[in-house]
């Protein structure tokens, strides 16, 4: 009785500690059972596999067995079983024939809180690490016969899965026809992000997301039901909404759930608090140091006497507070969340108060850069609120060299380049995206 | 690429260090708070030019704050004293928040020459909406008055006159443009209010009117309470009615106005001015409180009418039109090449005054 050719079959793979390979004999025939232990489910072997070769009489007896079993292919040898391995199969070699059984432990991930757009009264739970998991949230979210799922694979090394689900019922054609051609062009060799999927669909240097990310399952229910196109990338608990314009971003989903008098202020206030953060230092650069007439009499002697004290021009002042609260903000995000709190107080607290008394810093600098950080954090879509924050900047070096009028410049030009861009076809400044009513 | 992009980086950080060229911060500018233009005695130097500056605060307290630096200069035109006036300050002057301009008495035939008014008009700092006022000596003296209730120099005075603050009929509020246009509109003559100092207060209860070169009259408080009503269609007024029977007094909150010219009678041109007032009484010899009024009513409207007559026929005694009625006579009776001006100044002298006042008592101000 020959050996089976291991070396043929799973070429590569030969040396992995955690490869189990057994021969199992029947009579004077042999078949050799292959696996890799820390994907497969040892009670599921078990129970299917060894079950089946207990029972079986002869090996073709058992190869017949087998194909009864749920998630039983026959591969060719090479590479497509190589790959049937790293998937959680477990292969039997048959001297004929290669038998794949899907044998892949059962996910441990769970949906998670949801902790990136927190509501006060709505769906409490997000995504799960698991593309399973997800599909099935989504399935049982959206219990529609319309809704398709398919798979793919992204990353030429990672192979990490992605399912593009969508309503073909409500879906727009061109989208997915455009999103499987950029999705054929990506070439990136490890994929592990939705942002970073996000991104390479897009253009690496846009400033303004064009796709939407969320962990929250019932905006991308939603989403699904206004006919949007959703992607699920395999290890991370977000799905992709395409496509996705400028408006979509300063929604949070408690504007679909409250009544329209309490929500419409808010939203409002969410817009109001993109344009102070954006423009709030540059002008007040403008203002003090170019057009002092903008303020009434009594502030602008206010804030002629607070800025007394400081010896460097405006600019200086408003590029050390910015400095700080962005600090700030990244450190609490990097640190462990125990050390972040105190990183907070400290900077917060500490250093507003004694940059001002040491006259670093006028005290009505202090209030600008606090609302400027506060009016960031009430952008709900983390990748806009990202874009808010760097987007401050060109203007305010704008503001230090032409004033206000640098300022409106600055702002005209913003709003060219969102209206010059495209989300899959649908303009970025686009007020209502033809979103059915009954989908609110 | 990458190396140009990094070489374009370091460039924008150094320029970081350079700001524009009008760069100016608001700590590096001295806020001029109100202007004084007065009649120097060197024929040579004619403009007395004063300016209020404010000396900046962190914190704002009434009466504390308003510490400022009056710096004074005669020159033969204000852009000359102004230049000089640069050198005694040590920091930029900044007209922005100059909302007054105060013109002193001896100045005041000066002004009205278009050249002088031009300076204002001209920079672009100075707001058109600055208010104008005489200031009755002299307009230094206006300036250098330093009122206990100030939050900042110059409060008062800005408080007087945008009605933000203080609400009185005797003051009464023109504006630069305004000023500027009633010197050159023909029909409309300029008037302006005159500021008395007193002690460390302010008296803001005449008005000074002006035909097209020089101060004609100052109306007495009383006339220029009537005054407001017509030019500034102030709408606060109260009636003061005095009988051998009863004394009492409305307080007005509404007052429409409106006249016509009725030149049907080419040598009895007439005016009516209609007048209706609604108020309600505030204080009465007599209880008030049964419905009609009527007879009230009518009194009161004797009184106002009697009023009206007089300051409009002491205006046109004076032939001064500050309330515009040769610009209204012009803009409904044009005649081509400007014959309705020369046929309006024949008019304006022998036009008689009707003014038909309405007083309606809304209630009685009490409570039974």
């Amino acid at each position: 009785m020959k050996p089976f050719d291991l070396h043929a079959a799973i070429p590569g793979l030969m040396h992995s500690g955690d490869l189990v390979s057994r021969g199992l004999n029947i009579d004077e025939e042999s078949v050799q059972l292959v696996y890799l232990s820390s994907l497969c489910d040892k009670q599921y072997l078990q129970s299917s596999i060894m079950q089946a070769f207990g029972d079986s009489s002869d090996r073709a007896d058992f190869k017949n067995r087998l194909s009864l079993i749920p998630g039983y292919e026959q591969v060719q040898s090479g590479d497509a079983a190589v790959q049937k391995l790293l998937r959680g199969y477990a292969l039997v070699l048959f001297p004929d024939a290669i038998c794949a059984i899907e044998s892949a432990k059962a996910s441990t991930s769970k949906p998670l809180d949801a902790t990136m757009e927190s509501i006060l009264q709505g769906p409490q739970y997000a995504f799960s690490e698991d593309i399973a998991t997800n599909v099935q949230i989504i399935r049982t979210r959206y219990p529609s016969k319309e809704l398709r799922v398919e798979y793919s694979v992204i990353g030429t090394v990672s192979q990490t899965s992605l399912a593009i689900l969508y309503d073909a019922s409500k879906v727009d054609p061109d989208v997915l026809l455009e999103l499987d051609e950029r999705l054929s062009k990506i070439d990136a060799e490890v994929v592990q992000a939705s942002n970073q999927v996000q991104m390479l669909l897009t253009d690496r240097y846009h400033l303004l997301p064009t796709g939407l990310v969320t962990d929250r399952p019932d905006r991308t229910v939603l989403n699904l039901s206004q006919g949007k196109v959703i992607l699920l990338l395999n290890g991370t608990p977000f799905s992709i909404n395409l496509p996705a314009v400028f408006f979509d971003f300063l929604d949070s989903m408690e504007d679909v759930y409250q009544y329209p008098w309490l929500m419409r202020p808010l939203q409002a206030l969410r817009y109001i608090g993109a344009c102070i953060t954006m423009t709030l230092p540059a002008l007040y650069v403008a203002f003090v140091s170019y057009n002092p007439e903008f303020f009434r009499a009594q502030l602008a002697i206010e804030i002629a006497g607070s800025r007394a004290a400081v010896p460097y021009a405006s600019y200086y002042e408003v590029f050390l507070m910015l400095f700080l609260t962005e600090a700030l903000t990244e450190a609490s995000i990097r640190l462990p969340k125990h050390i972040g709190s105190t990183a907070t107080t400290v900077g917060g607290l500490i250093l507003g108060e004694a940059a001002q008394q040491a006259g670093l810093v006028s005290s009505i600098m202090i209030i600008i850069a606090s609302s400027v950080a506060i009016s960031n954090f009430v952008i709900p879509i983390n990748t806009m609120s990202y874009a808010v924050r760097v987007a401050k900047f060109p203007l305010i070096i704008l503001a230090m060299y032409f004033g206000l009028v640098g300022i409106v410049t600055g702002i005209f030009c913003f709003v060219l380049y969102a209206a010059s861009l495209r989300s899959f076809g649908k303009p970025y400044l686009k007020l209502f995206s033809g979103e059915a009513k009954r989908s609110r | 690429m990458k190396r140009t992009i990094l070489w374009m980086s370091v460039g924008m950080l150094l320029l970081a260090g350079l700001p524009g060229c009008g760069f100016k911060d608001i700590d590096r500018r001295f806020f001029v708070m109100a202007i004084g233009i007065d009649k120097s005695e060197k024929p040579d130097k004619p403009y007395h030019v004063s300016l209020k500056m404010a000396i900046p605060f962190s914190k704002i307290e009434p009466g504390k704050t308003n510490t400022y630096q009056l710096v004074s200069d005669d020159a033969s035109s204000i852009t000359e004293a102004i230049r000089h006036m640069k050198s005694k300050v040590d920091k930029e002057l900044d007209f922005s928040q100059a909302k007054i301009v105060v013109i002193g008495k001896q100045m005041s035939a000066e002004i009205l020459q278009k050249d002088t008014l031009d300076w204002f008009m001209r920079r672009r700092d100075i707001q058109g909406a600055a208010y104008m006022a005489l200031g009755d000596p002299s307009a230094e003296e206006v300036l250098n008055v330093k009122t206990d209730s100030e939050r900042f120099p110059g409060d008062s005075l800005f408080l007087s006159f945008d009605h933000d603050g203080t609400e009185s009929s005797y003051i009464v509020t023109e504006y630069l443009f305004d000023f500027h246009r009633r010197v050159t509109e023909k029909g409309l003559d300029p008037y302006l209010p005159i500021i008395r100092p007193t002690g460390n207060a302010y008296l803001i209860d005449q008005v000074a009117v002006f035909d097209k070169t020089k101060l004609k009259a100052v109306l007495s408080p009383e006339e220029t309470r009537i005054f407001n009503k017509l030019v500034a269609k102030y709408q606060k007024f109260d009636i003061e009615t005095k009988t051998d029977q009863i004394q009492f007094a409305l307080n007005v909150d509404k007052i429409k106005t409106n006249y016509n010219i009725d030149t049907s009678e080419d040598l009895a041109p007439v005016l009516h001015l209609n007048v209706r007032m609604i108020g309600q009484a505030e204080e009465s010899s007599k209880s008030f409180y049964e419905k009609p009024w009527s007879y009230y009513e009518r009194l009161a409207e004797q009184g106002v009418a009697a009023r009206y007559t007089h300051l409009l026929q002491k205006l046109q005694a004076l032939n001064v039109d500050p309330i515009g009625f040769g610009l209204h006579y012009c803009a409904t009776h044009h005649n081509g090449q400007q014959a309705e001006w020369t046929a309006w100044e024949t008019i304006y002298p022998k036009l008689a005054f009707k003014p038909n006042v309405r007083v309606e008592i809304k209630s009685s101000g009490g409570v039974k």
